[in-house]
């Protein structure tokens, strides 16, 4: 039968109109969709040689469409292809992205609508950053929508598979650029990947090659070679046994998603244990275990997969001991992959070992964990990785320029090797590398990847830095050129206009409160001040008293470069000695920043307090101020404490101080969780920006004196915008903990110090905290803080519509609604709110992107992600800075126990905020010791044969020191028990 | 994120139409000559819609005649297989209620109804097939149905639906992928004027971009009018010439 | 449409003589033209449009769905609406046409044809409209002909998905999955098979005779009326009488319905095929 050739009609617009039809399976059902495709000839080919096409770039309607492809495009000297642009297949952006970013190759690209399209489909964040690309000017890349074109759209065939299809969408489009570019001399070289569709295109004598071919003829071939990423048929060997079980078919995991026989989650592998994971149902109350690298099926952590119950005699308890892919894998070669080291008998041994324990725990339900195993991945959460060639894999007797297989130990150690084939492992070992991941087939014992490129050595300071970033997905290129062009074009020069009634009905909007004596109080060289505050007694004995916020929102319009640069970004990272900004400098530490002495716009909340801090009354008010000074904390409590103070500022600053006492005590009897973490702070040198010391931070009175009014301008601001958008206005919530989260540490505290927390609310809570006090170390309450902190959940951005208002509740404030809005300089979601307050109080309308609930939806899902992202990062900074501070500087300090394994304890210093395992190996040569896991309790023989017992919460003597990592490279503390 | 791109940088829109193009439209006037005194068949894109007139003609129910002006009632009938899952909607849906009160409001001021005393003229109409622009395309079988009936008007009413995609660029005529993705309002425009008979914005287009929205749509309508008045004449020319070969 | 008695009485003398003389010139067993058109819907698996030369019009779409099945009743996988422009969901010829329909597409499709897997089949949802009908129309069953040969035109160009998946499910659950072939989907009733939907013929009786396909001023003096279903190439149940107007009914004798069941037999075959052809003839828009 011949294939149903899609009828076309010729419209009298000049338009060609078809139909396509195809079946949408989803959930199940399967429907015919039939949607129109209009096709024309007015979509020019984008290259500046070509004459043809010129009279096609109209600029209607501010979509300025040029041609991009270089006149004179680079010329392949080697071959005698000459002056040409390259056409790429799919295959080739979804494996070489990197290579496709990278500046020494790839220009005058042409990308067509079918590559995008799957491209789209495939990977988002690829698409995300391919659409990037083709914006920059220096790359010249041209998206040639070829299925809307009538001389490049074929219709499908009668049984042809989409992919084939496609394949034949792409060819049909270079064959056009071909017979198109002929007078120009310009030659069209279509590069792929899929070995098919290379023979189908020199069989159609087109210009094709697979990528390697096409590199290997650049000058540069060298260098970029080892950039490409793997193909599968590099690797497969035949005779090879399968070695990960296969995953199940898509319409089997979705008929066993739905009929509930298989769940869908993400998998999260445990940091301590490479081969533990472990992953949260909604059907089952407590996470369930995959345990093992055949049961975690080629799963990284992250990614969405879908699990099947193992039988119940399968079921675990989770691991107390810690398992190390590097005490695990024996064989290190990385060429030699031999089938049986997959499930190796110390694997199966230490699973044994497990068993057995939950076996002989008898009947208590509550000691035996079930456990599963993976049987397909819905989604990857494949990106860069840091890390570095493991130098055992590499062959020191081989040749160094003969391309190999490698290891790359990756930084982060819940995530397994990635193995890549390089050139230059010699010359890579030692130092920070990013790799790509492509593949895991299922006869791999690692998966696949590529290089992408070096940050530095391992330890140096700016590649160490760098790889934090990258790990923590942070953003921290210059800002693009687009995002600078949204800034005023006055730049520093900018000010507040002299006359405000110059005809701007927003700037006549605007309350003028430059006679307020306000003033900001911030650390100590502090930049960008996002906010101020006063206060003064009013008449009637009440207090006026103003938060004034930044005006972010002023110069960041929503919907521009600069408004989706600041949303994707989501909040300025800082680390110890270098901050990510959100939005550009300029904005954060002069045109948005309340600086003192000078005129700057703000979002002002007023507030009538009465003599015991209660709201009389509050208004919003976009407004005009002039800070009289900024204080650094420490500055503004010496003003205060200073009696000889008499004048008019510090008054205010001593109504300010006393009002904000009561509303800490009104929070504190409402129940608000004081919450500890290890927070230390890393002195620099200021000479030679060398860590110098660490110290815990210190805080002061002015510390909780801004926090509080942050508070308060933080919840007056949540109640008036939800009110005016009850389906999306941008809170904050945090929910009370689940009871389950606290068992060990109640166990702990039951057992070992005869206390207890309660959950029944907050306040109980904070009253339990306190209570728990060991009158002979005044640190231990602290401790206990520190781990309930932990146990917490961690709060989160979220749209008003999403949670009923019962759920809006921010259990450690304890109050019941919440959202930020003081800080826009440095955090989106302030941004946000910025925008609705300012439609809430009609000051402008709010833009479609604050209105629409999927549109928020996303925004809070990524601000969520950024934020925990930043604190990561954050930390990980200090620890690494805190590893270099003791680098120089072994010291013995004391510590606490903080959880007892069968095998090793892990120990707090909170002198210097870091924590790390002692294992039972370094501590005794037998190896003989006893866990008692009721106790918490591990007995054992040091090695100068005197018997040790370390229990949870002991507080002993460690010896701390910092070590580079063998396996990750990374320097991490070592304490050695003294 | 959407699943297509609504409006590429390069300016195309997912069916590969730029911004102020409308999709295919094509109608027939006098469809249906046997079972009514007027009707009408319109494809707007892969919406289908078919209109049959009945009258002037006395009406059955006393109230529903008036001695100063006819009387005008407007069914609207969405099949059930007119969407890709079927939906068989109840007579009183209040969507499809709403959509004949719009119709018949728009229409009473359309039709020179004063010169159908005690008269009904009652407009049904069947969308066979929904891809965006339900309205639009009801409005325009209507105007052609009418005037196949012979009944006075003072003008065409061509309607056409646009969107802003977002907050930059209006779009025109949007397809049911659009319509999801995009906020957008529906205007009748009277003959070649810039005269709207009939607006309906159901959310979402911001009051600064109405403007532009507006615009196009306008500029639509007038597009859409033009293809109606071709087929209304050549119509009108084949059926003097059949009178005259008698 | 109201006759006045003279037109009635020359009609009944035309039609109940020994010759009979139809006021359109038909054979007793002729057919009025039937214009017909085939899968004109974007949304629907098949579909159909048919008219008649007095304006009657019914436009039937098929449209199917995935559905998990617990009986192996083929009448839970048939969902038949007819809908009458002006009359009511609830009207008498409305509800009656619908399970007329679905209990005689019962009994000639197969449970095997709408069968996935062990326990998915397709639901097909059958609606046939009949946007306009003649304005004296004295019985709704006239147009009954009407409705099945749409019913039939969009059956017989009815396309179902390709499953791509096993349909051994019984022991592990899977979900269906399709080909997004458009191309590769089948043919509900495949044209190398016998099997076909059912098809009604409408027959009035005036006097010894019967008048196939009765127009709106046949039907006026109609004594009694009958349909007769034809399926598997050859005539047989249901077999109903009917009322064809609200005046005369006599009744229906023996050898009425032995003639009106041979006259379908000996005609349907012809019009099966002139339907086939209009199937095999219309290419599909989409």
């Amino acid at each position: 039968m011949e294939g149903a050739v899609a009828k076309r009609k010729v419209l009298s617009s000049g338009l060609t109109v078809s139909q396509k039809v195809f079946v949408r399976s989803r959930n199940g059902n399967a429907s015919k969709i039939v949607r129109e495709h209009y096709l024309r000839d007015d979509i020019p080919c984008f290259s500046q040689a070509c004459t043809q096409c010129s009279e096609l770039y109209q600029s209607d309607n501010g979509t300025v469409i040029s041609a991009v492809l270089s006149e004179s495009p680079s010329s392949l000297q080697s071959s005698n292809i000459g002056r040409h642009y390259v056409l790429l297949d799919t295959n080739v952006v979804l494996g070489a992205i990197d290579l496709l970013e990278s500046d020494s190759v790839f220009f005058d690209v042409v990308i067509p609508q079918t590559v995008l399209n799957e491209v789209r489909n495939k990977s988002l964040p690829i698409y995300t950053r391919l659409r990037a690309l083709c914006k920059s000017d220096d790359k010249r890349i041209a998206v040639f929508h070829n299925e809307f074109s009538s001389s490049t759209f074929v219709s499908r065939r009668s049984a042809e598979t989409i992919n084939d299809y496609n394949d034949r969408l792409i060819r049909t489009t270079a064959s056009f650029y071909s017979d198109h570019l002929k007078s120009t001399g310009i030659k069209m070289i279509y590069i792929t990947n899929d070995k098919n569709n290379l023979e189908l295109a020199l069989a159609e004598s087109l210009d094709a090659m697979s990528l390697e071919a096409y590199i290997g003829l650049l000058p540069n071939s060298q260098e970029l070679l080892d950039l490409l990423p793997t193909l599968r048929t590099d690797f497969s060997r035949s005779g090879t046994k399968l070695k990960f079980p296969d995953y199940y078919s898509t319409s089997r995991l979705l008929g066993g998603i739905k009929n509930g026989t298989l769940y869908q989650g993400i998998i999260n592998i445990s940091s301590y244990n490479s081969l533990e994971g472990s992953i949260s149902v909604s059907s089952l109350p407590k996470p369930l275990l995959i345990l093992g690298s055949e049961n975690l099926n080629r799963s990284f952590s992250g990614d969405t997969v879908v699990i099947e119950m193992l039988p119940r005699d399968k079921w675990k308890k989770p691991s107390n001991d810690i398992v190390d892919e590097e005490t695990l894998g024996s064989s290190e070669n990385a060429d030699n992959d031999d089938p049986e080291s997959v499930i190796s008998d110390r694997e199966r041994r230490l699973l044994t070992q497990e068993a057995v324990k939950a076996q002989t725990s008898g009947n208590d339900d509550d000691r035996v964990f079930p456990t599963g195993k993976v049987v397909g991945i819905s989604k990857r959460s494949w990106r860069s990785y840091v890390g570095q060639i493991s130098a055992r894999s590499v062959d020191k007797t081989q040749s160094s320029n003969a391309t190999r297989s490698v290891f790359v130990i990756l930084m982060d150690r819940s995530l397994p090797k990635v193995r890549i084939r390089t050139g230059r492992a010699k010359d890579l070992v030692g130092k920070r590398i990013v790799v790509s991941v492509d593949s895991w087939p299922a006869n791999m014992s690692h998966p696949e990847g590529h290089y992408v490129r070096t940050l530095g050595d391992v330890e140096d300071k700016d590649a160490e830095q760098e790889a934090l970033l990258l790990e923590h997905d942070v953003e921290y290129r210059p800002f693009s050129k687009n995002v600078l062009e949204c800034l005023p074009k006055e730049g520093h020069d900018w000010k507040v206009p002299e006359d405000l009634n110059n005809g701007d009905p927003q700037l006549a909007k605007r309350k003028d409160l430059r006679h307020k004596l306000i003033c900001s109080i911030d650390p100590p060289g502090c930049v960008d001040i996002d906010d101020a505050l006063h206060a003064e007694k009013l008449p009637n004995g009440n207090f006026e008293v103003g938060v004034h916020i930044a005006d972010v929102s002023h110069f960041v319009k929503a919907n521009t470069a600069i408004d989706q640069e600041g949303a994707s970004r989501g909040t300025s990272v800082y680390l110890v000695d270098k901050r990510i900004d959100m939005l550009p400098m300029l904005l954060g530490t002069d045109l948005c920043s309340l600086k003192p002495y000078v005129d700057r716009f703000a979002f002002s909340v007023l507030w009538e307090l009465d003599q015991d801090a209660n709201i009389v009354n509050v208004s919003f008010t976009k407004s005009i101020i002039k800070s009289r000074e900024a204080f650094a904390y420490e500055q503004a409590q010496n003003r205060i404490d200073d009696e000889s103070q008499k004048d008019d500022l510090t008054k205010g600053m001593r109504y300010l101080l006393a009002l904000s006492k009561k509303l800490k005590q009104k929070r504190m009897d409402a129940g608000a969780l004081n919450l500890s973490s290890p927070e230390v702070k890393v002195h620099m040198d200021s000479e030679t920006s060398d860590p110098g010391e660490v110290e815990i931070k210190k805080l002061l009175d002015t510390n909780s004196l801004v926090e509080e009014f942050m508070l308060l301008a933080n919840i007056s601001v949540a109640r008036k915008i939800f009110d005016a958008f009850p389906q999306v206005a941008m809170l904050r919530r945090h929910a009370s903990p689940p009871q389950a989260n606290f068992e060990q540490l109640n166990e702990m505290l039951r057992v070992r110090k005869n206390m207890a927390v309660s959950l029944e609310s907050s306040k109980a809570l904070a009253d339990s905290l306190d209570r728990c006090v060991d009158p002979n170390d005044a640190y231990f309450n602290t401790l206990i803080r520190i781990m309930a902190t932990r146990c917490m959940m961690s709060a989160e951005y979220f749209a008003s519509g999403n949670y009923s208002y019962n759920d809006f509740r921010h259990y450690g404030l304890a109050v019941d609604i919440y959202t930020h809005f003081t800080s826009p300089i440095r955090r989106y979601c302030d941004v946000v709110a910025h925008r609705q307050l300012a439609a809430a109080i009609n000051y402008e309308p709010l833009s479609i992107i604050h209105r629409d609930k999927t549109k928020m939806d996303l925004v809070v899902k990524n601000i969520n992600k950024r934020h925990r992202n930043a604190q990561f990062a954050g930390r990980a900074s200090i620890e690494y800075y805190v590893g270099q501070v003791m680098k120089n500087a072994e010291s013995l300090e004391e510590g606490y126990v903080i959880k007892v394994f069968s095998n090793g304890f892990v120990v707090l210093v909170p002198k210097f905020g870091v924590e790390s395992l002692i294992k039972l190996n370094t501590l005794t040569q037998s190896g003989a010791a006893k866990f008692d896991e009721e106790n918490f309790k591990l007995t054992f023989t040091t090695e100068a044969g005197e018997e040790r017992e370390i229990a949870v919460f002991d507080r002993i003597k460690v010896q701390v020191k910092s070590v580079l990592d063998e396996m990750t490279s990374k320097r991490k503390t070592q304490l050695v028990l003294v | 994120m959407s699943r297509f791109e609504i409006y590429s940088p390069e300016g195309l829109r997912v069916d590969g139409r730029r911004w102020n193009e409308i999709r295919r439209f094509e109608c027939r006037i006098n469809s249906h000559p046997t079972s009514s005194d007027g009707s009408s068949y319109v494809e707007q894109g892969n919406t289908k819609v078919l209109c049959l007139v009945q009258g002037p003609m006395e009406p059955a129910l006393r109230s529903q005649s008036s001695t100063a002006q006819g009387s005008l009632i407007v069914n609207v009938s969405v099949t059930p297989f007119a969407t890709v899952e079927r939906n068989k909607r109840p007579r009183n849906d209040r969507r499809i209620q709403e959509l004949s009160a719009t119709l018949t409001r728009t229409f009473n001021k359309a039709i020179v109804l004063k010169n159908y005393p005690r008269s009904l003229i009652q407009v049904n109409l069947q969308v066979l097939a929904l891809d965006g622009g339900l309205l639009a395309a009801c409005t325009n079988a209507t105007t052609l149905a009418l005037m196949d009936a012979g009944i006075s008007m003072y003008d065409y009413i061509s309607s056409v639906t646009a969107g802003i995609f977002d907050g930059q660029t209006p779009l025109l005529d949007l397809n049911t992928i659009e319509e999801n993705e995009l906020g957008f309002l529906t205007v009748g425009v009277i003959g070649e004027s810039e005269k709207l008979a009939l607006l309906l914005m159901e959310d979402r287009v911001g009051m600064d971009s109405l403007e532009k929205v507006l615009a196009i749509a306008i500029a639509g309508s007038h597009r859409i009018r033009e293809l109606m008045d071709i087929q209304v004449r050549n119509y009108g020319k084949h059926k003097v010439a059949k009178l005259a070969n008698q | 449409m109201v006759l006045s008695t003279t037109e009635r009485y020359y009609l009944l003398e035309c039609l109940s003589g020994s010759k009979v003389i139809r006021a359109d010139a038909r054979r007793v067993d002729q057919f009025r033209p039937v214009e017909a058109t085939c899968s004109f819907l974007p949304n629907s698996n098949g579909s159909s449009r048919v008219r008649l030369p007095d304006g009657s019009e019914c436009i039937a779409s098929v449209k199917a769905k995935v559905v998990k099945v617990e009986s192996s009743e083929v009448t839970d996988l048939l969902n038949v609406e007819v809908d009458i422009n002006g009359q009511r969901d609830d009207a008498e010829a409305v509800v009656s046409f619908s399970s007329i329909l679905k209990e005689s597409l019962a009994q000639c499709i197969p449970e095997s044809l709408l069968k996935l897997t062990e326990k998915y089949a397709f639901e097909l949802s059958i609606d046939a409209i009949v946007i306009s009908y003649p304005s004296g129309i004295s019985s709704f069953y006239s147009i009954l002909t009407l409705v099945s040969m749409a019913v039939y035109l969009a059956l017989k160009s009815t396309s179902l998905p390709l499953l791509t998946s096993t349909t051994e499910d019984a022991e592990v659950e899977e979900e269906p999955t399709f080909s997004d072939d458009w191309d590769l989907a089948k043919l509900l009733f495949p044209k190398d098979r016998l099997l076909a939907p059912p098809l009604l013929f409408v027959l009035a009786m005036v006097g010894p005779n019967l008048l196939l396909d009765p127009s709106v001023e046949e039907l006026e003096v109609a004594e009694n009326g009958l349909f007769v279903g034809f399926a598997s190439n050859k005539a047989g149940a249901p077999i109903r009488s009917i009322s064809l107007n609200s005046t005369n009914n006599k009744g229906l004798s023996t050898n009425h319905i032995l003639d009106a069941v041979s006259t379908v037999d000996s005609v349907g075959g012809s019009v099966l095929k002139a339907l086939n052809s209009i199937v095999e003839n219309s290419t599909s828009e989409f």
